[in-house]
């Protein structure tokens, strides 16, 4: 909690500074999502079956691995000069990945290994596995706009991004309904954990439309990020793939 | 009196069919035989202690594996002999080798858990092996040395329900093929050991 509280006034101290001069300040408010491209995080223990007969397959062909960050938040942005400006602000961020087996949807299921102690060794029939994460963040921007024209600009953008996980759920779908009962200490006993930081650094291209005096549109394309932070699924491993945000600036 | 007998029957064999036909998916999905490469030892599936269903090893420089289309592995129980048959590919044919241990029977294959970590000396004289290669007729191999470990013996459970048996371990050892003395290296074996290949009978 006093992580997020540093935060927060962290993030309102950063808009103080550039509100300083009003004229040149505009206010965004933005949403995107990012399409991640995961692959199996392999501390989970997932007995690892293959097609029969299909000796160079994995087991990642047999499962859908998903991954994507859906996001929106506010942001100040500071104009330097003409090409240039900077911002920052709060970010919410939620964070989904799930394993779910390729032929689900006619009751497929895959083994989890749940325990092992002695002599015996517990397998749960899994459907899917399914976790969500909440984070709040800060971006920071810089932003440089070679084109400049009377209702349309260009514009291309790096941002680090700093979260902190306020929440996260995982939900274990059971062949046998009777095994929810066990959702807990499955968890617990296999103690996959996720970093509760979540750092990005991405960079993007968009194009920005005056739509009044002082109302613009923001469409970006997000190139691939590059995570400074590791672990930040329990589940899988991701790759990012991009993705896009729309926002609306305000011209203060 | 003939009602309630009728009745008894019928929920007797629904609940037959129930049971049988829950466990006939499970069966089949860790009956499969699950191989993964180990890059190390080409042409050998790696050591795993997840029932995999695989074994292989390196006879010389050939690798005797068990295969999709061939149940890899029995384990029949005689009143006093216990016998594990590995069938697999070498050279190309279908073969079996037959280890046989006198003197030790379990009942059921739950009962296999008294396996874990325990090695049997192949050279002992209550151990016998012998080879069958596809037509021909079986082969009592001699040993020079050698010894086959167990591992891991764990009882499986899925979804906190006895399925099955697996049964992990490594063997190697040395023998005569047509006189000429052979080297059986590298062995591994990764076994699921259930109703359907688990099997005692007294004659």
């Amino acid at each position: 909690m006093k992580k997020l509280l540093f935060i927060i006034c962290f993030c309102i101290g950063a808009s103080a500074l550039f509100s300083q001069d009003l004229k040149k300040l505009s206010l965004s408010f933005y949403g995107g999502a990012k399409i991640l491209s995961p692959s199996l995080n392999e501390d989970w223990p997932i007995r690892q079956d293959v097609s029969y007969g299909y000796y160079g397959d994995e087991f990642n062909a047999q499962v859908n691995l998903n991954g994507d960050i859906a996001y929106f938040g506010v942001s100040p942005e500071y104009l330097i000069n003409k090409n240039w400006s900077v911002g920052s602000g709060l970010r919410f961020s939620r964070y989904l990945s799930s394993i779910i087996k390729d032929d689900y949807d006619r009751g497929g299921f895959f083994f989890l290994r749940v325990s092992q102690e002695d002599e015996r060794t517990d397998f749960a029939r899994i459907r899917a596995i399914k976790e969500s994460s909440n984070y709040i963040g800060i971006p920071w921007e810089v932003k440089y706009t070679p084109l400049v024209l009377r209702y349309f600009d260009l514009h291309a953008k790096l941002t680090v991004e700093l979260a902190y996980r306020l929440n996260t759920h995982t939900d274990i779908e059971f062949k046998d309904e009777a095994m929810k009962a066990y959702q807990k200490d499955v968890l617990r006993d296999i103690g996959v954990k996720a970093n509760p930081w979540f750092s990005t650094t991405s960079l993007s291209a968009g194009a920005r439309l005056k739509l009044s005096k002082q109302v613009y549109f923001s469409c970006d394309w997000v190139a691939p990020a590059f995570y400074i932070t590791k672990n930040n699924s329990s589940l899988v491993n991701v790759n990012n793939l991009g993705g896009f945000q729309l926002s609306i600036d305000w011209v203060l | 009196m003939e009602k309630r007998r009728y009745i008894h029957f019928v929920a007797l064999t629904l609940a037959v069919a129930a049971i049988m036909s829950s466990c006939a998916y499970d069966s089949y999905e860790l009956s499969k035989t699950v191989f993964i490469p180990d890059y190390e030892n080409p042409g050998l599936p790696i050591y795993s202690e997840w029932g995999y269903n695989t074994f292989g090893m390196y006879v010389d420089r050939s690798t005797f594996v068990s295969t999709d289309h061939i149940l890899p592995s029995k384990i029949i129980v005689n009143p006093d002999t216990f016998n594990i048959r590995l069938s697999g590919i070498y050279q190309s044919v279908s073969t079996t080798l037959l280890i046989s241990v006198v003197g030790y029977a379990p009942r059921d294959y739950p009962d296999l858990i008294s396996l874990n970590d325990s090695t049997i000396n192949l050279r002992d004289d209550n151990c016998i092996i012998t080879l069958r290669k596809f037509s021909e007729e079986a082969v009592k191999l001699p040993i020079i040395e050698g010894y086959i470990n167990f591992k891991k013996a764990q009882n499986l459970y899925v979804d906190k329900e006895l399925t099955k048996t697996i049964l992990s371990g490594t063997i190697q050892f040395k023998t005569f093929f047509d006189g000429e003395p052979v080297a059986i290296t590298n062995g591994r074996f990764d076994l699921g050991i259930g109703y359907e290949n688990f099997y005692y009978y007294t004659r």
